[in-house]
Order: structure tokens, then sequence, then C-alpha cells
């Protein structure tokens, strides 16, 4: 089999389809949204010209899609101090997952990464602080003040692949140590939680050496083995 | 971007997110959802910046649905083996084919079961291998489009192609 054979192969694939009536629900369910969306930014461009002619209830009535419309914004805004494990930690994420998505030149995404990156070593840090466990937090706090200070570094310095590469790891790392650490306040153990999120990284790390480095720190079993594991885990995995 | 210019784009795209998406996943119906969600993340995101016109489209809806797959994964653990073929059985019977030509179909049908478990072992092992496979030979995405999604420079992904072409050929070959 060469090449042609496996590219002729590859195109088999697109005779894959999505179900049809899926596909029409979905674009019915999209364009939904859009017209609600559409109902509320047409609002406010209506509401001076139009809203002296209307009587008392009416403008009651405006007044709370109004107030609804200005909650909106509070809660996108109070999403930007959320953390791991919080009802709006979810709205905060997928407002970055969006910024992300957008086209940049390579400098603003540079800045981007390690902005993203500090924002996850600050949500460490704050639920570090929150957690009833000192032991596990001060070592999870030294770790997130190294990488604060890896992260200042990167700000100041000329971005190169490994520099960016390094700020993928601690944005991954301290994202992990945040989630599971938040998590654990639920009544799960941390140590047993980053465990097994270590070794579901461990199976897709291809690197013997790593691996092995790994195992050795599972071993071990202290939380700062744990938080070296999890930082190897990931770099294997980046 | 105007709301009909976005339906525009989903009916350009969902079939190949969906596609995308499914080569990761293991059920037809996360494909499903996942794909819903890349437009409605789309969609908020073109929302709140007016007047916008969204640069490299194929990109933009791409990235979003890899970032989901990584919350997709991060939240559902490891990566699970593909399950293709509920979906080509069904394909077989919707397709306009019929029953005009059974043997070709049924040697179609190998050669895709052989290069789906392959691409969806390489996903648990080099997922940007299989993300560019994908991409570049099943959807058709240009290059440059591609090296925005991956965050990569064009000449980056020519080589990623190129080795990811090979690994499949070296993974196929020893199956």
């Amino acid at each position: 089999m060469n090449d042609s054979d496996i590219i002729k192969a590859l195109h088999t694939l697109r005779s894959v389809e999505p179900d049809k009536q899926w596909l029409a629900s979905s674009r019915q369910q999209l364009v939904r949204r859009i017209a609600d969306s559409q109902e509320i930014s047409d609002f406010p461009a209506k509401r001076s010209s139009i809203l002296v002619f209307f009587n008392a209830p009416v403008r009651l009535s405006l007044a709370g899609s109004f107030l609804a419309f200005a909650s909106i914004i509070t809660l996108a805004s109070a999403a930007q101090q959320s953390l791991p494990g919080e009802p709006l930690y979810s709205v905060k994420r997928t407002t970055e997952q969006v910024e992300r998505a957008m086209p940049a030149d390579e400098a603003t995404q540079t800045k981007r990464s390690v902005e993203f990156a500090q924002r996850r070593v600050e949500e460490l840090e704050k639920v570090a602080a929150n957690s009833a466990d000192t032991q596990d937090n001060t070592v999870v706090q030294e770790r997130a003040a190294s990488y604060r200070k890896t992260l200042a570094r990167a700000e100041t310095t000329e971005a190169t692949q490994e520099s960016a590469r390094e700020t993928g790891v601690i944005k991954e790392s301290a994202e992990t140590l945040a989630m599971v650490l938040s998590e654990s306040k639920n009544g799960g153990d941390f140590t047993a939680m980053l465990r097994a999120t270590i070794a579901n990284r461990l199976a897709a790390c291809q690197d013997e050496e790593i691996r092995i480095d790994i195992q050795n720190l599972l071993a071990e079993g202290d939380v700062a083995s744990l938080v070296e594991a999890n930082e190897l885990s990931v770099r294997c995995t980046e | 971007m105007s709301e009909k210019q976005f339906i525009i784009l989903y009916d350009t795209y969902a079939p190949k997110i969906y596609r995308f998406l499914l080569s990761k996943v293991s059920a037809v119906e996360t494909a499903q959802d996942l794909t819903s969600e890349t437009f409605l993340k789309a969609w908020d995101y073109v929302q709140s910046e007016k007047n916008t016109d969204i640069a490299h489209p194929a990109a933009f809806l791409f990235r979003i649905a890899r970032n989901l797959m990584v919350d997709y994964y991060r939240v559902h653990g490891k990566r699970k083996e593909i399950s293709l073929e509920d979906v080509m059985d069904k394909n077989m019977g919707d397709s306009e084919m019929g029953n005009t030509d059974i043997a070709k179909n049924i040697d179609d049908k190998i050669d895709m079961s052989q290069i789906k478990d392959t691409l969806a072992e390489m996903s648990q092992t080099h997922p940007d291998y299989a993300d560019v496979l994908v991409l570049y030979y099943v959807e058709d995405i240009p290059m440059t489009e591609i090296a925005h999604i991956m965050d990569r420079s064009e000449g980056a992904v020519r080589v990623l192609v190129h080795r990811a072409l090979k690994e499949l050929q070296s993974r196929i070959k020893s199956s």
C-alpha cells in the first residue's frame, strides 16, 4: 500500500454523513438561538424612540426585559472572577475558548497564552488558599509560586518554541491541580483524584523515560511527588 | 457577520465538524452534541463582536471544536476507541449507490474500517497526526487554514502531514 492508496482510503471517510434529521434539528436550534439573541440586541436601539408612547404596564414590562438584559451582562462580568468548581466557571472558560479561537498574529497568540496560564495559576492559588488541608495547600502554593515566576520571565523575554511549550505545560498543570483541589472540597480525596488524572495521562505518554519517572513518583506517593508527576504527565502528553 | 451568513456557515461546515469530532469520540450522540455546541459557541462569539468578519471561518470553527474536545477529554478521561460501524452501516443504507455494486461497497467498507481503526489509535498517541490527516485529506482544509487551526506555521503543517501519512502507512502495514 503506497501513499496514494492511503490517501484514497482516507477519502472514503468523506462518505460518513451526519444523520439528516439531527442536522435539521440542530440547525433549527441554532436559528432559534440567533432569533433570541437578535431580539435582545435590537431592544436598546428601539426603546428610546418608542418607549414614551407606551402606557405604564408596557413600560414596566420593558423595564423588566432591560433588567434581565443587564443581569446577563452582570453575569458575564461576575464569571470572570469565578473559580474552578463554581457555577459560573464554565461561562468564564467559554469566553476564553472563543477568544482563543480567534485568529491572531504570533505575538498576540503568545501574549494570550501567557495571560491564560497566569489566570490558571491565579485560580490555583485562590483555590489552594480556600482549601482545608494545610499540608496539600503548602505544596500546591509553592508550586504555584514557581509557575508564577516562570510566567513572569516568559512575559519579559522573547517567545521561543520552548517557552511556548513551557507556558502550555504550566497552564495545563495548574488547571489540573485547581480542578482536583476544587473537587476534593466536595468530599473527594485530593491525592486519589490526582493519581487517577495522572494515570489517565500516563496511558497516552509515549516517552519511556518520563513514564518511568512518573511511575517512581507515583510510588513515592506524597503530595509533592504527585504534584511533580502531574507536571511530568502533562509534559509527556502536550 | 449576519445571521444568514452564519447559517450558511453552519450548512457548509456542520458535516465537516461532525466528521472531525466523530473521528475522536466513540459515540455518535457525543459527536452530535459537540458539533451543536461548536456552532452555538461560535454564534455567541460572533454576537459579542458585532461587525467583525471572521477572516478564517474554517479555522475559527475547528479551533472551537478542538477546544471542546480538550474539555471533553478532561471531563471524561482518556480517549476511547472510535466506533463508526453503525454510522457506516447506516450510510451504506442511505447511499444513493443502493445495490448497484455490492462488491465495491464491501471493499470500500474494509478500507474505511481499517483506516478509521488506525486513525483512532493515532488519536490516542499522536492526536496532531490524526487531526491533520482528517483536516487535510478528509475535509480538504487548505494548509494555510490548518496552520491557523493548529497554531503552527504552514511549513510545520506540511511536515506534519508528511510525517502523519508515513505513520499511518507504517501502522497499516504492520497491522
